[in-house]
């Protein structure tokens, strides 16, 4: 097992990739990414899962090769293969995705069940976020984000950069404050206990790209800008969809402490030069975020907190532009 | 009162089909709406994307509406809105996230403008969060303004969220509460240089001019020529016969003031305002009205002339006692005398 992987294509008007790191070869709780599209409709399914590590640390099996499995690595694994069952095999009705998930889970819950699970401990626990897509021949795409859990969607474009599209199930959704509180999720997919699929809905102008990612990717960086950093920093500097794909998962590795895994679909790019270079535009902003940061003195956590409160300031009002809106009570 | 505003129309198609539809069936909503359909009997039908619609094409619909599910931004400005302080209104910019949640809700309710729609209940909070502030407390003011509109979620089939807040009148606080800070650090420090005495002004002086004391040295150099020019002046004036004898007072007065350091010579003396008969007295005497400093002269009336008998011959009467007369131009009569 090489703890790392990176898959892409490039087609007329649609350039994708998925990349996929563990933190422990071979023990990775994250899925790979999900990435599915049909020509035929312009339809697509792109998506992160994330086995719960901490509620889901309980052994789920052995894999036929020997290995063991926790609960958290099936529940990814197994939620992925959900997803993607539902929009290859049903009408592709969001609000049914849930039942699908559910109904699924709770018959495969006999073969991996334990008999004593403490308040902390769930069966199957994963995060997912998904985006289902469609775009003909408009000037926008469609999009549903889908998701349960503290991994994220998001929308790239070039004039508003990076915007979140899913919330995340904690208490808090400020994505500075998560950044550096790390709080508890509050809905998760599991089998042992009721969760909830949210859908959130939109569309975007065509060009864009749609961006999937677990917490290893956006969860360890010094303020929410500079993930969006990372993704242009590595797409300048590539030449292919591979190039960025290796890229990311260079980056990836020398900053986070966890297993992470990231998706991306880019619509009505006539090739990936385009994409680069609509996408130059917004660089030099994020840049700007990066060098404050840069520019600090190590150890100099004042300057830090204060630096990062005035960045998220400036950045949050267009990166929450199209963040869901926490349903009322 | 509203001002500036963005908004969105959340029903986005609104159809009323025509009881057989063989060439214009009711089509699936996109992902991103939901179709209500309201029935000529019963309760509305909500289709999500991706669902069937039932009786597409012979359905009997009094009413067919497709309703946006997106995440919209909202933004509104609200003007007037009153502070602690009832001379100062405040205004503030309001963004917030907007997504419907029940499409059937809002087909019912019939809401066409969104930011409208809401604006009333969010302008309610900011008028009461800020009422209880002065504009002194701006920071705390936003910041329990934030605290209640991210605890208020939406209703009526609305989610709201994501609020950023702006207020606009900031800046005329601000420049009040800084050029207010400014003269208080200036007057602070001024008096500690003013407590210091002489030697402290010329510090802050030379602080003031880089270390050059050329303009200070200038500037005293003037004070004494400007003070000698003085002190010949009043001394001229002193021993000049055709001088006013007004104003050769007090250049004596000045000189000697300055020769003596006489305080009590300096200080011109304490005069009697005369009244109105003190001055009909004086005139009985035939001395001349006499004016307080700084007065006019109490007129003088003209004598009548009387046809009097000549008068015996009087004895001379004793010379009047000299007195010095304060108006202009006697000194020059008396010398024709």
């Amino acid at each position: 097992m090489t703890g790392r992987g990176v898959a892409w294509a490039e087609s007329e008007w649609l350039l994708a990739a998925s990349v996929w790191t563990e933190k422990k070869p071979g023990r990775g709780e994250d899925a790979e990414p999900l990435f599915v599209h049909q020509f035929s409709s312009g339809e697509g399914v792109v998506g992160v899962f994330d086995g719960a590590g901490g509620a889901g640390a309980a052994a789920a099996g052995t894999s036929a090769s020997g290995a063991e499995r926790t609960q958290a690595w099936l529940a990814s694994r197994f939620t992925r293969a959900l997803v993607e069952d539902w929009f290859v095999g049903t009408d592709r009705v969001h609000e049914d995705l849930h039942e699908h998930i559910a109904t699924a889970l709770v018959k495969a819950r006999g073969t991996a069940r334990r008999k004593i699970l403490g308040t902390m401990r769930r069966e199957l626990p994963t995060t997912m976020a998904a985006l289902h897509y469609r775009w003909g021949d408009d000037e926008t795409a469609e999009w549903a984000a889908l998701w349960a859990g503290d991994s994220r969607a998001y929308v790239l474009d070039a004039q508003d950069g990076l915007q979140q599209v899913t919330r995340d199930d904690t208490e808090s959704s400020d994505a500075l404050e998560l950044l550096t509180q790390d709080p508890p999720m509050t809905n998760m997919v599991c089998a042992d206990r009721p969760f909830e699929v949210h859908i959130a809905r939109g569309s975007t102008k065509v060009p864009c790209v749609l961006v999937c990612a677990t917490d290893g990717y956006f969860g360890y960086v010094t303020t929410p800008a500079e993930f969006e950093d990372v993704l242009l920093r590595t797409l300048e500097r590539s030449e292919t969809m591979q190039q960025w794909g290796n890229a990311l998962a260079d980056e990836v590795v020398g900053y986070t402490g966890d297993d992470a895994s990231l998706a991306i679909v880019a619509l009505g790019f006539t090739g990936f030069s385009q994409l680069r270079h609509d996408l130059s535009g917004r660089t030099a902003v994020v840049r700007e975020h990066a060098a404050q940061i840069a520019a600090i003195a190590p150890g100099d956590l004042e300057t830090l907190t204060a630096v990062r409160a005035d960045s998220w300031a400036r950045y949050r009002e267009d990166y929450e532009r199209l963040m869901p809106v926490k349903e009322p009570r | 009162m509203i001002g500036d505003i963005d908004t969105y129309d959340p029903i986005v198609e609104e159809i009323f089909p025509r009881a057989v539809r063989l060439l214009d069936r009711l089509e699936s909503p996109s992902m991103d709406t939901a179709l209500v359909l309201e029935p000529m009997r019963g309760d509305p039908v909500l289709v999500s994307a991706g669902e069937k619609v039932p009786g597409a094409v012979l359905g009997r619909y009094r009413r067919a509406a497709r309703v946006t599910l997106r995440v919209v931004q909202c933004r509104f400005v609200e003007d007037d809105i009153p502070t602690a302080d009832p001379g100062f209104l405040q205004r503030a910019e309001v963004r917030f996230t907007c997504q419907v949640t029940d499409p059937v809700e809002i087909v019912r309710s019939g809401i066409r403008d969104m930011t409208r729609a809401v604006q009333p209940s969010l302008a309610g909070i900011m008028s009461d969060v800020l009422s209880e502030f002065d504009v002194s407390e701006y920071n705390t003011a936003l910041k329990t303004l934030k605290r209640e509109l991210e605890v208020l979620r939406g209703r009526g089939g609305i989610a709201l969220g994501n609020f950023h807040v702006k207020l606009l009148n900031k800046s005329e606080y601000y420049d009040h509460t800084r050029d207010m800070r400014i003269e208080s650090m200036r007057r602070r420090d001024m008096r500690g240089v003013v407590d210091g005495g002489r030697e402290e002004l010329i510090a802050q002086h030379l602080v003031k001019h880089d270390g050059d004391p050329t303009s200070l040295l200038a500037a005293e150099a003037e004070a004494v020529d400007r003070d000698k020019d003085r002190m010949i002046e009043m001394v001229r004036i002193s021993t000049d016969e055709d001088a006013d004898p007004v104003e050769m007072r007090e250049a004596r007065r000045h000189v000697f003031g300055k020769i003596f350091g006489d305080p009590a010579m300096l200080k011109p003396p304490e005069r009697k305002r005369l009244s109105r008969r003190d001055v009909i007295a004086s005139r009985r005497d035939g001395g001349p009205a006499e004016v307080t400093a700084g007065g006019e002269a109490e007129p003088v009336e003209p004598r009548e002339p009387r046809e009097v008998a000549p008068p015996p011959v009087p004895e001379p009467p004793p010379a009047p006692e000299k007195r010095v007369s304060r108006l202009r131009g006697s000194a020059a009569e008396r010398r024709g005398r």
